[in-house]
């Protein structure tokens, strides 16, 4: 079978030494930025870019991959122990997790979450390897016309999952793809918005962008609360092992999470973190004792981990089949893709086979580590957690200055994360999401390249968006999508889901 | 007569959106407009400039009437500002001048003031363990170029 055929030259790939080493490194490091607030995978991941250059693509894929799905189990540990969410995707952990840790659970609740990560990881690996291909047949199909409409509709997704205002949103998503056009037109050749600046002819690089909106504002951001003295339960995690009734509990819970995270994964502007909201309030809603979360319930805790470890992995599907990235992570994955000269879309699975089955193996490898990175070896983690921030921040500001800089060994891309720390900073207090940003700044170029491709093959008649089948039925999706916004009974919805983060 | 602002935050908002807007479509005028069907540099960026315009404006005037709930804009607080943020000019600045070391001891130090609790003592011990933990990392490790040394010491 093809499938057999495909896996093996996977695996045969993911468990080469070098590839199975960077796995793990990214595993690790993934688990630690989880572990620690303050620090998430977008930043990290940006971070390492650069020094990915020497590695070849699938190494470096597989590397960064690793760290996405690994802030996932990492980010849990904090949200039970410390009652902080490690990981923005462990927010709702926070809730149930804690007050388990509070009645003498931490154990169990450390426990099913790594079990619930891995069976999620486990089950949306072969979800991946199952859908992929078969995705991949119809975005063949598409013209410019239809990958400018789709651009729009996940454009528009990303704007329904985000949290916040969805006007502030798109004029988000507007501002990141007018940034994403400085630079040299491919078309004309003109320089665009380069202010005469030799550096910006090149364009802005999408690091330098993530960085400033995301590292330094969180920084800035933690820097300005006081530091609290919180407690953690670090000493008495014996009891690692769950009991009759948590299993039982734990059990659906965790398929529920899995199935709900897979789907809301794949969906363009999700992801992890909306997976995870969506799984809590879903097993609210299911349970039988609704009034038991919030005090400590297994269930609240298996279900939105599966979910968060499920989605990160399936919103590589968007990204490997179409090109399109579904969350800010994607974003910079397909940046990490350019770099390496691979055009992220379908043809991908076909030009270079090793890699995309490579990457999907390794994820199933990578979840096997995580599962013995993060329950026997729990106690390194917890003494990760005792390190104070005031010594934790310059590591980072370094780790994120030496990143850019060898971008292009270039001091000038260090002094343009300025302007961009300081835009996050802003837009954080006007409770604006960087997210769709970044989102627009990755998409932009395609989306003008796309659209005046379309209308060039239609001679400047909109009417091409309207006429091809594809095209028609993603706007309407777009239409509804938009429509729905509008519409205050979801309005009040969206903003129910999202009230638990506040 | 005074307009009252009943949300801050979309009233800001709103008007940094405008002025990016502005901005660029006023600097999209600048490059060729071309036609719908050959669309030159100035077309696309024109466009959203002006969409993005458009919804600042709409930001701002719904800010006028509908009130947010929590619509107030918190303070900005600019010494951890200005420390990050500086931190990391100083270091942009001093790199190909004076070497990697004086340029991570300055950022590590810079950037430490914007805690509350900072102390020399602690701060130059951990710079001292960073700046050896990167020459060990990035340039022996991952062997990244850097000038490492002032460049007037090294001529």
């Amino acid at each position: 079978m093809d499938l057999l055929h495909n896996l093996a030259l996977g695996f045969g790939t993911a468990l080469s030494l070098q590839n199975g080493l960077y796995c793990f490194l990214g595993c690790l490091l993934g688990t630690a930025i989880g572990v620690l607030p303050g620090i998430g995978p977008v930043p990290t991941i940006a971070m390492l870019l650069p020094i990915t250059y020497t590695l070849s693509p699938t190494t470096a894929l597989i590397m960064l991959a690793g760290i996405y799905y690994g802030a996932q189990y990492g980010g849990s540990t904090t949200s039970i122990l410390v009652n902080l969410p490690g990981e923005s995707s462990s927010v709702v952990t926070c809730i149930d997790g804690y007050q388990m840790a509070r009645k003498g659970r931490a154990g169990a609740a450390l426990t099913i979450s790594a079990l619930g990560s891995f069976f999620a990881g486990c089950v949306s690996t072969v979800i991946i390897a199952a859908f992929a291909p078969v995705l991949a047949e119809v975005a063949f199909q598409f013209g410019p016309a239809e990958y400018f409409s789709l651009l729009v509709v996940g454009m528009l997704m990303a704007v329904t999952l985000a949290h916040g205002s969805a006007l502030k949103a798109i004029a988000m998503i507007l501002l990141g793809v007018l940034l994403g056009l400085v630079g040299t037109d491919v078309n004309s050749g003109v320089a665009r918005f380069s202010l005469g600046v030799p550096e910006l002819a090149d364009g802005i690089n999408f690091v330098v962008v993530a960085m400033g909106l995301f590292a330094f504002s969180e920084i800035i951001r933690n820097l300005e609360q006081t530091a609290e003295k919180r407690e953690v339960f670090t000493e008495n995690i014996k009891d690692m092992w769950l009991t009759k009734a948590e299993t039982r509990e734990a059990i659906p819970a965790v398929l529920r999470g899995t199935v709900l995270g897979s789907i809301l994964g794949i969906l363009p502007g999700g992801g992890a973190v909306v997976a995870s909201f969506a799984a809590y309030a879903l097993e609210k809603r299911v349970s039988k004792t609704p009034e038991k979360f919030g005090t400590g319930t297994i269930a609240g805790v298996a279900s939105p981990e599966s979910a968060n470890n499920a989605a990160a992995q399936t919103s590589f599907i968007p990204l490997l089949v179409l090109g399109l990235p579904a969350n800010a992570t994607m974003a910079l994955m397909v940046g990490a893709m350019m770099i390496h000269n691979i055009q992220p879309g379908p043809q991908v699975m076909t030009s270079n086979p090793a890699l995309f089955w490579g990457l999907i193996c390794s994820m199933w490898i990578g979840n096997l580590m995580l599962l013995v990175l993060n329950l026997p070896l729990i106690g390194m983690w917890i003494k990760i957690l005792r390190v104070p921030y005031r010594l934790m921040f310059p590591a980072i500001l370094l780790f994120c200055a030496i990143g850019v800089y060898s971008l292009q060994n270039n001091t000038v891309d260090v002094l343009l994360t300025i302007p961009f720390g300081l835009l996050g900073y802003v837009f954080a207090k006007l409770e604006c999401e960087p997210a769709p940003l970044l989102l627009g700044f990755v998409l932009g170029p395609m989306l003008e390249e796309n659209f005046t491709r379309a209308m060039l093959v239609a001679r400047g008649s909109a009417t091409i968006f309207f006429t091809r089948p594809l095209s028609l039925s993603l706007l309407l999706v777009a239409g509804i999508l938009l429509g729905l916004m509008i519409l205050p009974a979801v309005r009040k919805k969206r903003e129910e889901v999202f009230a638990a983060e506040d | 007569m005074r307009i009252s602002v009943k949300n801050q935050k979309d009233w800001l908002a709103g008007l940094i959106f405008l002025f990016f807007g502005v901005l660029f479509a006023w600097g999209a005028t600048f490059y060729r407009m071309g036609v719908k069907s050959r669309m030159g540099p100035g077309y696309f960026p024109f466009v959203l400039g002006c969409l993005l315009a458009l919804l600042g404006i709409v930001l701002v005037v719904r800010s006028l009437s509908v009130a947010g709930e929590k619509g107030k804009v918190e303070r900005l607080h600019v010494k951890p500002m200005t420390l990050v943020l500086g931190a990391i000019a100083a270091f942009a600045l001093l790199l190909n001048w004076a070497g990697l070391i004086v340029a991570l001891f300055a950022l590590i130090i810079v950037s430490s003031l914007a805690d509350q609790e900072f102390s020399l003592r602690e701060s130059t011990i951990n710079a001292a363990v960073l700046i050896v933990a990167s020459l060990l990392l990035f340039v022996r490790g991952l062997q990244l170029q850097f000038p490492i040394w002032p460049a007037f010491l090294v001529r």
